[in-house]
């Protein structure tokens, strides 16, 4: 399917890709009864899609590639001022207190994210990439992300309750380029 | 703030860490609005807030946005008692759930005596695949009758110049607090093994005693792998008569003690003819300077 609308090309693409630190993997397996939340994009590498692609209106800060590069980059520099990973600790912590307060998780869970967040791994800041197939997942649970907390024009998506038998884990560290 | 006083110290600071969370959003998905009037709370706390770090209405800047969430973290950790990371990272490491590279990694001897000159590139192989595996299996610390204890195995793929001399790092340890105590380290090279039907570290273990098994008897029952055994292997080492030149068989095994039935078994009992597996290490083996993995350093503490 090809709509074109206001001079954009829209694609719905097959196949979403998010990329993530492993921690938040292990967090949705460990703590979320397998629930992941996951902010996707239809492209892997949006600065690769063509001109006209909606992919080309994404912001690099969205790219699912630039994101999995920039975090394997700190992750293998063991980047002590990463900011990137400062951001993500803080969310975590906060998630924590969040889950705590409506009762997802018990003051124990909530101790083991803040003791493993605050604990001096890196390899819980591996990034991975999940790639979600389209199919099977019901339109309604792709969930528009309003304009306002796009850093571009181009679509992303979130999907808040997606479970590990709805898409695979791949580590592309073999792969990117530049590390 | 007066809005908070009225809500207990949990659901406050979860109200906290939400607004926090919500300044770097105009609406996040799993965001949602736990209690009556939620939305001009919010507001009202990220109004104090800017009052109290003279922030200005209207600034959204990054930076200012980052003072705002810290000041509100630092009142919603007032609000719920300190965690003792200690105390968490032990009930982790208790589970196998510890991030692996926290682990202080102990390497036992008959290691190291089996590898003799191999033995500094290996530890750097076993410390790596125990720090980043890409696949890991856990047991314990429920004893179930049918199920090692505190005993993890890692896994991780390394690449060469050459790829029939990659090979699959196989560690396997047991778990002592923050310790991990590595009793068996094996390369696997799949040039050689099949390893396409092991789907879980314990399957690549059995899979690697099927090639360089040596036969002993264990429980009255005659085999190279043994997953759990009501009884200890007499020796660590035997000769493997008869050969045409001298062999030696390894035994290398987990020693679990069952305090409540007051008997020692053994877990994950391999004996592994240990010349064959050197001389595969001597025909397979490469320089550090030809594997293309970069090898992983204990994380440095502070970040």
């Amino acid at each position: 399917m090809c709509l074109v609308k206001g001079g954009m090309g829209i694609v719905a693409g097959p196949v979403l890709y998010s990329a993530n630190p492993w921690f938040a993997m292990e967090v949705a397996n460990k703590y979320r009864k397998g629930t992941f939340f996951a902010w996707v994009c239809e492209y892997f590498d949006s600065s690769a899609t063509a001109a006209v692609s909606a992919g080309s209106f994404i912001a690099p800060s969205s790219n699912p590639r630039k994101i999995y590069e920039d975090l394997l980059y700190e992750y293998y520099a063991q980047e002590e001022h990463s900011r990137v990973i400062k951001a993500h600790k803080k969310t975590f912590r906060r998630l924590a207190k969040k889950w705590l307060a409506d009762g997802e998780l018990t003051k124990d869970q909530h101790d083991e994210i803040v003791a493993s967040v605050g604990a001096p791994s890196w390899r819980i800041w591996k990034p991975v990439l999940y790639v979600i197939p389209r199919v099977g997942i019901d339109p309604s649970r792709i969930i528009k992300v309003p304009r306002a907390d796009r850093a571009g024009y181009g679509p992303e998506y979130q999907i808040v309750d997606l479970k590990a038998h709805e898409f695979d884990v791949v580590d592309l560290t073999a792969l990117v380029r530049n590390i | 703030m007066s809005d908070l006083e009225t809500l207990e110290p949990k659901a406050a600071a979860g109200l906290l860490a939400r607004t926090a969370l919500s300044l770097f959003y105009k609406r996040r998905a799993d965001d949602e609005y736990l209690i009556a009037d939620e939305a001009n709370i919010r507001e009202r706390v990220i109004r104090h807030a800017r009052e109290q770090l003279g922030i200005a209405e209207d600034n959204y800047e990054q930076e200012a946005l980052e003072k705002i969430a810290d000041h509100l973290d630092q009142q919603a950790d007032r609000l719920l008692s300190e965690p003792d990371p200690m105390i968490a990272l032990k009930r982790l490491a208790e589970r196998g759930d510890l991030p692996s590279d926290l682990y202080e990694i102990e390497i036992i001897p008959n290691v190291r005596t089996m590898l003799g000159r191999r033995f500094d590139l290996e530890k750097q192989l076993i410390e790596t695949t125990v720090r980043a595996p890409t696949q890991e299996q856990h047991y314990g610390p429920a004893r179930e009758v049918h199920e090692p204890a505190m005993i993890s195995l890692f896994v991780r793929r390394f690449r060469t110049r050459w790829p029939l001399r990659d090979f699959i790092m196989l560690v396997a340890g047991e778990r002592n607090g923050f310790k991990l105590g590595v009793h068996q380290a094996w390369r696997i090279y799949p040039a050689i093994i099949n390893v396409a039907a092991a789907d879980s570290p314990v399957e690549l273990l059995k899979k690697f005693a099927d090639k360089y098994g040596a036969e002993i008897e264990l429980d009255g029952k005659r085999g190279h792998f043994f997953f759990l055994a009501d009884s200890l292997p007499a020796v660590s080492y035997f000769q493997i008569v008869p050969t045409k030149k001298p062999q030696i068989a390894l035994i290398s095994f987990f020693r679990q003690i069952d305090r409540s039935a007051k008997v020692t078994r053994s877990s994950l009992v391999v004996s592994i003819n240990q010349d064959r597996y050197l001389d595969t290490l001597e025909e397979l083996g490469v320089k550090r300077d030809d594997s293309l993995d970069k090898f992983v350093d204990a994380p440095r503490a502070g970040h």
